[in-house]
């Protein structure tokens, strides 16, 4: 029977920053398998270690100790570091750590001019990337003089043009207004549906990773809770004890059920919450 | 009055004169009493930022005039409106440049020719207040994690003591402990020294928490201002120009819809506990 590699594995993987004295153990022994195609939320409190997880996932940092393997090649040979970082594309939390380009059309350029990609292709590349994430009509602009939000569109255009297989988010969607947050997580999740991307999204919304199929939880370098978007949020003790948030409408039927009136807290949703609180309304 | 900003009729256009000419505020009139809690809404380019970047004369008006607390901000004096207005700018943590904390939370008390001994008393006053401990203002500023570097950054504003903070996303990218402890920082200071907070924010269920008034900005104008349940009753509108309300204020106005005698104008968590605790308790009785 032929079976179906993971796309990205990490076997017991740690990361130790040693820039002084007190060495710190960023990442602690994370075993994890993501399958291509899902739609992942990863959260944790700042400092919590999901940043240098993300990190280690395209090859950006390499293991201290345990291997991360993307389509089985080892992040610890050199020769396989391009095959890594040409598949797992990053979005960066500060849009100007990463634009690059004099006009937003050569920055979007710039990823796939590098791999070698023809330029009639790239043309077609950097025009369908602009589309998708809404700023076609700033092709020209000059990337420092767009606002916040819109730089962040370029620089998710860009990796787009890459056309990879996985992308990371680490926290870029926290400078964006709702409307700009919704558009980027549509794009997104249209990426995923249509395209089978696989999506990382770390973020510290709640409410954005409820849209996720899978949400893993990072505390002191560990995985604590990986599952189910509703399996995770409505654990809500054990998330609000290290410093998460829930959705609100979560909170809430927490309370009613601490209070008596529940017997369990099952949604994320306005809907779902709508569902029940009619119920106990009876 | 009470009043302590006044804008009339303020106008400001971006590259006059090139084909990137934006009028980011347009004939834009405000006044904001002393002590209020002020969230300003609107989507990237609305205007917010530019609006808040004239309240210490960073920016002049092209037309109209600003009035803070009595002064012109096209006038003299500049220095005075500027320890008087303390602006926190997003990612204020990439201006820390100092060797220690301390040193950096001095800057502004330095340019200020403030004595020495009123220098470490205000320092130490605001670090415990925003609670960064005296081994922490001895470290290199880079050595703090991002919630501690944020909370420097604030400390070096409200060192010098504003008596109004304008503060322009100041939670974006802290875990929501993170913020919950900056935000309960503030509105410490809110009420405790009476200090006027604008704050400009996406999340709606922040302005919903803290602000009493909201003022909702669409293309260089003011386009809604009241007070948070007003504005917040108004999805429809807020949905016209891309803005939301929190998740709670959807699920009350579902409710309503459902049972007319359910308050649909209720934004938080704790107000809708009690509203529905308060229905469930009728039909049991």
């Amino acid at each position: 029977m032929k079976t179906i590699n993971p796309l990205i594995e990490t076997n017991d993987v740690s990361y130790i920053y040693q820039n002084n004295q007190h060495p710190k153990k960023a990442v602690d022994k994370i075993t994890l398998s993501i399958k291509q195609g899902e739609y992942i939320a990863m959260l944790g409190r700042n400092g919590s270690g999901k940043s240098t997880l993300a990190r280690l996932l395209n090859a950006l940092l390499i293991p201290s100790e345990g291997e991360v393997l993307v389509l089985s090649k080892s992040a610890d040979n050199e020769e396989d570091l391009w095959f890594i970082r040409k598949r797992i594309g990053m979005i960066f939390q500060n849009p100007d750590n990463q634009i690059i380009g004099t006009t937003v059309e050569e920055d979007i350029a710039f990823g796939p001019e590098n791999l070698g990609v023809k330029q009639q292709e790239i043309k077609n590349r950097v025009t369908k990337a602009l589309t998708d994430v809404g700023i076609l009509d700033l092709r020209e602009r000059a990337p420092h003089m767009l606002s916040g939000g819109q730089k962040q569109k370029v620089g998710i255009a860009a990796v787009l043009a890459m056309h990879p297989m996985c992308i990371i988010m680490d926290e870029s969607t926290s400078m964006l207004d709702p409307l700009g947050r919704e558009e980027l997580l549509q794009v997104v999740s249209e990426l995923n549906r249509k395209d089978n991307i696989t999506i990382i999204n770390i973020t510290h919304h709640m409410e954005e990773a409820t849209l996720a199929n899978r949400v893993i939880i990072i505390n002191d370098g560990k995985i604590i809770e990986d599952g189910t978007p509703n399996d995770v949020f409505t654990d809500v003790k054990k998330i609000t004890q290290i410093g998460l948030d829930v959705p609100q409408v979560t909170l809430l039927l927490y309370k009613l059920q601490q209070a008596g009136y529940l017997d369990k807290v099952d949604a994320i949703t306005v809907e779902q919450a709508y569902e029940r609180i009619v119920k106990i309304l009876e | 009055m009470n009043n302590i900003i006044t804008l009339s009729n303020v106008s400001y256009t971006y590259n006059r004169g090139t084909p990137l000419e934006k009028k980011a505020l347009n004939q834009t009139s405000l006044s904001i009493d002393k002590g209020e809690f002020v969230a300003i809404i609107g989507h990237t380019g609305s205007g917010k930022s530019t609006l808040i970047q004239h309240m210490n004369g960073l920016l002049k008006p092209e037309e109209g005039s600003i009035v803070i607390d009595g002064q012109d901000t096209q006038g003299k004096g500049l220095k005075e409106l500027r320890k008087k207005v303390g602006i926190v700018f997003q990612y204020p943590e990439h201006q820390l440049f100092e060797e220690s904390v301390y040193k950096d939370i001095e800057f502004g008390l330095l340019k200020h020719n403030i004595p020495e001994e009123e220098r470490k008393k205000r320092i130490l006053e605001t670090a415990s207040i925003l609670e960064l401990s005296d081994e922490l203002l001895e470290k290199s500023p880079y050595e703090l994690s991002g919630g501690q570097k944020r909370r420097a950054a604030i400390a070096g504003i409200l060192v010098l003591q504003p008596e109004i903070l304008v503060l322009d996303e100041p939670v974006a990218g802290l875990d929501p402990a993170g913020c919950k402890e900056l935000f309960n920082i503030v509105l410490q200071l809110h009420k405790t020294k009476k200090i006027t907070v604008i704050l400009v924010s996406h999340s709606m269920e922040i302005v919903a928490d803290y602000a009493n008034r909201i003022i909702v900005m669409e293309n260089g104008q003011i386009v809604m201002d009241g007070l948070v349940n007003e504005i917040f009753s108004r999805e429809d509108e807020l949905r016209s120009i891309n803005l939301s309300v929190p998740q709670i204020a959807k699920l009350m106005q579902l409710l309503n819809k459902k049972d007319s005698t359910i308050n649909s104008q209720i934004f938080t968590v704790d107000k809708a506990y009690e509203e529905i605790l308060k229905k469930v308790k009728k039909i049991h009785d």
